[in-house]
Formats: C-alpha cells, sequence, structure tokens
C-alpha cells in the first residue's frame, strides 16, 4: 500500500486553510480532536494524528547544543522505532514515563545489588524524567523483585546463554491510552543465573530499556546499556545518556510515531539555525 | 417533541406576547398560554383548547390555563458553546453504527452506597474516600457514601484476590469498572476491580480506583483534548486533581436544568430551544422532570 505522508502546517482553528486540497478528512472531527495541538500529519488520506510541538527556549537550546548530532538521531530512531527510513511499523509509538518512577527493590534483591542499581541511576539527570527510592513499596510504583518463572519462553533465547539481556529477566508496565506509562514490576530470576555478576548489569539494562521501550543494538559500544555485551559500567555511557535526553526532551501530549518524530527534529533543527 | 417525551422529561415553553393596545395610556399585558400537542393531549380535554399554531414544524395549542404535570420544574440551564463542546464527547458516547445518534447520557439517581472488601487496603479506602466526600459535596443530585454491609451497597469495590463481583472485569490487567444501568438511564449499579498483580501498592490503586470512579459517575468517555491532570482525560498523570473545569463538567451532567437520559441530538434540540427562548425575556423555559 503506498503512503502518503503530508505534513501540514497548521494554524489554530484554521480548518479551512489546507495546503493540500486532495486530502479528505472530517473538519468537525479535527476541530473537537485536536484544537489544542500545533502540528498534523495525515496519513493515507483519512488518519490525521496531531501533536503540540512547543518547546521553552532552554529546550531548544539544550537540543542544539547536545543533541543535534547524526549518529544520536539515527540510533535513536533505530532503538526507539526500530526502523531508520520510517517505512514500517508505523504503529509504533515512543513510550514514556510521565510521572516520576518511585522504586522499591523487594527484599528478597541483594542489598549489594540494590545499593550499586542506586548509586548507578542517582547519577542521572535528565529533565522530564524523575527517578527516585522508596523503602515504603506503598508509596512506589516501580517494583524489582526476583521471580522463580523461567524467562523468557522463547527458546531462540534461552539459547543465546544466560548472558544475553532478555534471559532471565522480564518487565510488565501499566500503561494508559496515550504511551506514558504509570506503574511497572521488573522481575529477575537470581536463582537460575549461574554468573551473579550478571543479575546487576541485566537489572541496570533492562531498567534502562523500560525508560522509554528501547530495543538493544548490535552497533552501540560496549558500555551502553544496550549492548548486547554490556561491560557492566559503573556510569552511563555518553550515547545512552544523549538517547535518554532526547527521548524526555519533552513529555508529549500524544505520542510520535516515526514520521512526527522526523518532523519534531526537523522543527528544532530549523530553529537551531536562527 | 415526541422524542422529548420519549425520554420522559417534557420541556414547556411558555410564550407570553404583551400586547399593547394602541391609543390607549395604559400598557395592558395580555399572557397567552400554548401547550405542546402531546402534552395537551395527556392533560387536557377537548373543550379546553381555543386554537392551535404551528411553530418550527411543532404543533402548539392555545390554551387558556396551564395544568402542571406531576413533578418539578427546573429553570433550563444555559452553558456557552466552548464549555459544551468539552462537554459533549464527554457525556455522550458515539454508538458503534456510522453516522447514528449518540447513546444516551447515564447518570447516577439514587444515592451511591460503596462497598469496600476487605482486601482493599485501610489507606486506599480512606483516600479513595476523602476523594468522594469532595463530590458528595460539591454536586448537587449526587451523593455517595460508604456501607459497611455488602447487602446495602449498590457500588462495589474488590480486587482480583476477592470473588469476582462483575465477570465483565474478570480479565482486567490493572483494574476497571463495570456500570449497569436501567431503561431510563439512570445507573443502578457499579464495579471497580483493581489487579493488585499489577497495581502492586497502595499508590498506583488510588490512582487507578479515583480515575475510574470518576468515569463511573456518567459513562463518561475520556477526552484527547484535556490536560493530562483533568480527570476526564484520556491519560495519566500522577498529579490528576478535580480542576474547576472538572467539577463544572460534572456539576453540569447532574444538573437538572438540562434534560437527563436523552441522546445528543435530544441535547442538542433542547438547547437551540433554549437559547432561542432566552432572547425573549419574557419567556421562560422550564425543564420539567416527572416524580
Amino acid at each position: 500500500m503506498t503512503r502518503i505522508f503530508i505534513f501540514i502546517t497548521y494554524l489554530l482553528f484554521s480548518v479551512s486553510s489546507f495546503s493540500q486540497t486532495k486530502i479528505s478528512y472530517s473538519k468537525e472531527k479535527l476541530k473537537g480532536s485536536y484544537k489544542w495541538l500545533d502540528r498534523y500529519v495525515v496519513i493515507d488520506n483519512d488518519t490525521m494524528y496531531g501533536y503540540n510541538s512547543s518547546l521553552s527556549q532552554n529546550e531548544i537550546k539544550y537540543f542544539c547544543d547536545n543533541l543535534n548530532d547524526k549518529k544520536i538521531l539515527r540510533l535513536y530512531k533505530d532503538v526507539v522505532y526500530n526502523n531508520l527510513d520510517c517505512g514500517k511499523y508505523e504503529h509504533v509509538n515512543s513510550k514514556q514515563w510521565a510521572s516520576e518512577i518511585i522504586v522499591y527493590f523487594d527484599k528478597s534483591i541483594p542489598k549489594k545489588i540494590q545499593k550499586d542499581f542506586k548509586k548507578f541511576f542517582s547519577t542521572i539527570k535528565v529533565e522530564n524524567l524523575k527517578i527516585n527510592f522508596t523503602r515504603n513499596k506503598e508509596k512506589s510504583n516501580y517494583l524489582i523483585k526476583t521471580t522463580e518463572d523461567i524467562i523468557p519462553d522463547l527458546e531462540t533465547i534461552k539459547e543465546k546463554g544466560e548472558a544475553h539481556p532478555y534471559n532471565l529477566v522480564t518487565y510488565n508496565f501499566m500503561g494508559d491510552n496515550n504511551s506514558k506509562f504509570y506503574s511497572g514490576i521488573l522481575r529477575i530470576n537470581t536463582k537460575l543465573i549461574k554468573d551473579k555478576s550478571l543479575i546487576l548489569s541485566k537489572l541496570k539494562q533492562m531498567f534502562f530499556v523500560g525508560l522509554g521501550q528501547f530495543t538493544f543494538d548490535k552497533d552501540v559500544k560496549e558500555n551502553s546499556l544496550l549492548s548486547y555485551k554490556y561491560n557492566n559500567s559503573e556510569v552511563l555511557s555518553n550515547e545512552d545518556a544523549a538517547l535518554l535526553n532526547l527521548h524526555y526532551l519533552k513529555i508529549q501530549d500524544t505520542p510520535l510515531n516515526c514520521h512526527f518524530f522526523s518532523t519534531f527534529i526537523k522543527d528544532l533543527q530549523s530553529k537551531c539555525k536562527l | 417533541m415526541q422524542t422529548l417525551k420519549n425520554s420522559l422529561f417534557y420541556i414547556l415553553l411558555f410564550l407570553i406576547y404583551p400586547i399593547i393596545s394602541s391609543g390607549q395610556s395604559k400598557v395592558k399585558h395580555i399572557q397567552q398560554i400554548f401547550v405542546p400537542h402531546s402534552y395537551y393531549k395527556e392533560y387536557y380535554t377537548k373543550t379546553d383548547s381555543l386554537g392551535y399554531k404551528i411553530k418550527d414544524k411543532d404543533t402548539l395549542i392555545h390554551v387558556s390555563s396551564f395544568i402542571k404535570p406531576k413533578g418539578v420544574g427546573v429553570p433550563y440551564e444555559f452553558k456557552d458553546d466552548t464549555f459544551l463542546e468539552v462537554y459533549k464527547p464527554i457525556a455522550f458516547q458515539s454508538t458503534e453504527k456510522k453516522n447514528s445518534d449518540s447513546e444516551p447520557m447515564k447518570y447516577w439517581k439514587e444515592e451511591i452506597k460503596i462497598y469496600f472488601t476487605p482486601n482493599i487496603s485501610k489507606r486506599v479506602k480512606k483516600e479513595f474516600l476523602r476523594f468522594t466526600k469532595t463530590i458528595d459535596k460539591n454536586v448537587d443530585s449526587l451523593k455517595v457514601r460508604n456501607v459497611k454491609n455488602i447487602e446495602n451497597a449498590n457500588y462495589i469495590i474488590y480486587t482480583n484476590n476477592d470473588f469476582e463481583y462483575e465477570e465483565n472485569l474478570k480479565s482486567m490487567s490493572s483494574g476497571g469498572y463495570y456500570i449497569n444501568w436501567n431503561r431510563k438511564n439512570q445507573i443502578i449499579k457499579g464495579h471497580i476491580k483493581l489487579n493488585t498483580k499489577n497495581l502492586f501498592s497502595d499508590l498506583v490503586q488510588i490512582q487507578k480506583a479515583k480515575e475510574l470512579f470518576i468515569l463511573s459517575l456518567g459513562w463518561f468517555k475520556p477526552s484527547n483534548t484535556l490536560d493530562c491532570t483533568s480527570y476526564f482525560s484520556n491519560c495519566f498523570s500522577d498529579k490528576k486533581v478535580m480542576s474547576s473545569l472538572d467539577w463544572e463538567i460534572l456539576k453540569y451532567h447532574y444538573s437538572y436544568g438540562i434534560c437527563k437520559g436523552t441522546k445528543i441530538s435530544q441535547f442538542e434540540e433542547q438547547h437551540k430551544r433554549g437559547k432561542k427562548s432566552m432572547k425573549n425575556p419574557h419567556n421562560k423555559f422550564v425543564i420539567y422532570h416527572h416524580y
């Protein structure tokens, strides 16, 4: 099926001023559903998505100075959308935590692991992403605990050995209808992991992946949490920090698919030149 | 007019025509009363008719005096279009059929009596009741209280560790609500289920329960256009509060200054007539609710 993507600069409420008249859609639907948004993408003549592209001057400056890098932007598309050219997986939207993440460690997680994990993630400073820890489970929205379940059921992953990042660890998140997470449980089978040094690295990797539903990548350096051969670095790599900052540059009013993201970035890049 | 009748409410339009007798220094006002034909048939006999007129395709019968039906008349509550554009998609669920009218709006007529199963923690219960107390206090015609005996309840809040009180909530991974209503579109029973396997802490259970409760007060459809901090929005926020707009939506939904249990077409027709009527200060537009 031929996909037609038309990006329309849209002035609030001026529904009649479209440059592409061949696109048909309900104006009333548009007005009623998206009146607080200022950018639109029309796909296949009938599906329209909108988002608010506004960013503060500080956010734009931060992007221009630190994140406007071809390599990072390519990597981001790869690990968020699994899709460099936005030609497939259009239904994939970026996922974010819109609320503060309050982590509680179940007592079954060794204390040393807890301590090192906290130390690692406490140093992360990302605008729009807050990670905190609590000793009271009832005040948390993110539980890290052990399990005796065999994870995953997939033989193909099991065959890759226990060091494979998806092996013996998994998460389950609760999200709203807007691709925002509000609660999660990260489970690890510590009994079946023979090399106990993997417990910390697996937890760190899976926690990081869950911050944006990222995927692991073959091309990243070994100090990246997204590496299949993660070296359990004591600090967050620059690459990972950049990905996280890009992902949380703004809590999106509506989730971004790959095309939206491209438009969002083009907007920002045009502002960098000013 | 027939459709409004079906909803068991009557909108009565009093047309008062000031007749000025020219040539006299004294102005004399004569009140003429017209009632809809359907209303005339129900409350008057043939000899009561003094004539008739056609107005906006409706037949209005001229009568000498107005016979009040059994019920309460409440003055029409005006709301501007901006508010109504937010309210309507929330209050009126669309039907599955394309281009058809909406489902009728739903509301609680009886007091909501909530029972919590023992598996709901004290903290969740306490925080939830604090929230419902503000609703009970601020919204006329909507009463909410806690009951200790399940037999006295019409609203049950339970978990996955309890008996399955509502089969339709069996497969909920996080939480959900289910309401039942009668033929008058009055909600008569409600359930909230919290799946504590995934909603593992008091914090997330409270957030979820409050969200679901608000939606269950009118089979509301969460809005994509409202900020996530609104209880009527379609997205999560840990900073949800009943904003002034949220209160306005809820109060309006429970206002008897509009017809209850109507579809969107009836609702819009009602506003059209109400606004038209308001143009003449001598007109009164009253929403009559039967006992």
